[in-house]
């Protein structure tokens, strides 16, 4: 393979990884991000209970219960 | 259950069909494992058959585990956690259950036409045509069961966790297609449409990224789920759980040609995969510290909780692994390492110390919520289980780097008129030692594999199904 189309075939790959990197970080702020590493507690408001305790942070879940009603 | 209930509630039937499943090729891959172990120490274990010699044994072990165990563990935490995050039922309780009888029988057609020699050669890709297209219509049904459920979501933001399950579904698509392009002569024999280093090439493509995409990125789709549930703590950070995706997707697929080091295969090409290889320690590193981080301030529960130990051992291994990989796939290591048994003591630091321990972890942490159960039946067993595991992979990727290093050692050494110091022969009676050690370590990870059997019969037996539905209705 020549050189140069080695090197601008290397340079593709770096050039996708920074777009689509920081396409996907464009729009999350540090609040965004803390909401949604905590969707795996939405479901299970007693875990997301003692979530918030150790984090000391609202964790928000919603009641099986109350959306079965819904 | 009603219908009306059943719409409002997850589908966990399909979750526990892949669990018990999980636990049942586990079983049987490990245990086919350990007897092909004990053929190298005992070689009348062959039977001097040839269904049960290990040329087809082999194939079938590793089929077993992968698609087997380590599959149908993908497919049951994937599910569970989708429907979790996205706090909707799956697309299709029939398509679900295809994917699920659909699977099991993938898999029967290994365990039938492999020892049978019925085999494209090609290594972990080993089943022949007819077979293959039903595994890619399968795999096509999982894909539409998972992004359809995505598609019907809750929340406005697809949790990290799903993006990892969702490359793992569309990148074992493509590589499993474009290996598996053959021709085909008759039902179970085909020819590939490829020849010489090209097939090479293909099937190294293939073969690395099915380490790294089924052996890794749907385990990491796992790690994001369950770390944080069963720690009880967000993931330490987000952002770099984004940065990690992109930069493993990006660079994982480049990493292929460091398997055919001094080949045929184009220098530049070694070259490359050796480079791509060495840069994948920073995003696997990135996500074993995002992992292992997320216990800040929560590394007490180390302590008396098996089921986390074992999520977190599996992220040492991970990042142990991961840094013997790069290091083997520089071209002058390469020269000692390929061909002798450090590449078996690698595969396995990541199959048994990844892998397996991983599913382990989350198999615990799902089957009491699945089966409607408040815990497993014993913490205790779960315990012992967890220093079965961790001494049988200890003992088995000592043993093999032991083994591996002597066998390099001894195949590269020279007289001084240029002739070889020491014959093939004389470097597999040192390899003797090794290769009892590494069946001893097998033993030790089969029986903590069937105490994980008992433990989940025993919670299986008494499942609760009102605890079990009320767990599956949806917030």
């Amino acid at each position: 393979m020549n050189e140069w189309l080695y090197a601008l075939y290397c340079l593709t790959g770096v050039l996708f990884f920074y777009l689509v990197t920081s396409a996907c970080l464009r729009g999350h702020s540090r609040e965004v991000d803390d909401q949604v590493s905590l969707i795996p507690f939405a479901d299970d408001p007693l875990v997301a209970q003692r979530v918030a305790q150790a984090i000391g942070k609202p964790v928000p879940a919603e009641k099986p219960d109350a959306a079965m009603k819904a | 259950m009603s219908t009306h209930q059943q719409a409002q509630a997850y589908n966990y039937k399909v979750v526990r069909q892949f669990v018990v499943m999980t636990v049942f090729w586990g079983i049987v891959g490990m245990a086919m494992g350990v007897w092909i172990a004990s053929q190298l120490v005992w070689p009348e274990l062959n039977l001097e058959l040839p269904w049960t010699s290990f040329g087809r044994l082999r194939p079938l072990h590793t089929s077993l585990v992968i698609f087997g165990f380590a599959g149908s563990a993908q497919f049951a935490a994937s599910y569970y956690a989708v429907q979790r995050t996205c706090q909707v039922r799956l697309f299709s309780d029939k398509l679900a259950a295809f994917t699920f009888w659909g699977w099991q029988a993938t898999i029967v057609i290994m365990l039938v036409s492999l020892p049978l020699g019925l085999t494209t050669t090609k290594e972990y890709a080993e089943i022949e045509f007819t077979g293959a297209v039903w595994m890619a219509i399968v795999w096509v049904a999982y894909g539409v069961v998972f992004f359809a459920t995505l598609l019907r979501r809750k929340a406005k933001h697809i949790y990290v966790g799903n993006w990892f399950f969702g490359a793992f579904i569309v990148v074992i698509a493509m590589l499993h297609v474009v290996n598996h392009l053959s021709i085909p002569v008759s039902w179970f024999k085909s020819y590939p449409v490829y020849s010489g280093a090209t097939d090479a090439m293909v099937q190294w493509w293939y073969g690395h990224n099915a380490v790294g995409f089924f052996l890794t990125t749907g385990f990491l789709g796992m790690m994001y789920y369950f770390v944080p549930k069963q720690v009880g703590r967000p993931v330490y950070s987000y952002r770099l759980s984004i940065v990690h995706f992109w930069a493993l997707i990006t660079l994982y697929i480049w990493a292929g040609p460091h398997h055919l080091h001094y080949t045929a295969l184009p220098d530049w090409a070694q070259s490359l995969g050796m480079a791509m290889s060495l840069i994948l320690l920073a995003p696997s590193w990135g996500g074993m510290i995002n992992g292992m981080m997320t216990l800040s301030g929560a590394w007490h529960k180390l302590r008396d909780d098996p089921i986390l130990r074992f999520l977190v051992l599996s992220l040492a291994f991970y990042g142990m692994s991961t840094f013997e990989g790069p290091m083997m796939a520089i071209k002058t290591v390469n020269a000692l390492s390929h061909y002798t048994d450090w590449t078996i003591g690698h595969v396995h630091a990541g199959a048994l110390g990844w892998v397996a321990m991983i599913t382990f972890g989350s198999l615990y942490h799902m089957i009491p919520k699945v089966f409607g159960r408040e815990r497993m039946y014993s913490t205790g067993l779960i315990n012992a289980h967890f220093w079965l595991a961790t001494i049988g992979t200890v003992l088995y990727i000592a043993s093999m780097w032991v083994n591996g290093i002597t066998q390099g050692l001894m195949w590269r050494a020279t007289n001084d008129d240029g002739t070889l110091t020491y014959s093939f022969v004389e470097a597999l009676v040192a390899s003797h030692p090794g290769f009892l050690v590494r069946f001893v370590g097998g033993v030790c990870f089969l029986a903590g594999m069937l105490l994980m059997a008992y433990n989940t019969w025993r919670t299986v037996r008494v499942a609760d199904e009102r605890l079990a539905f009320s767990n599956a209705r949806i917030a």
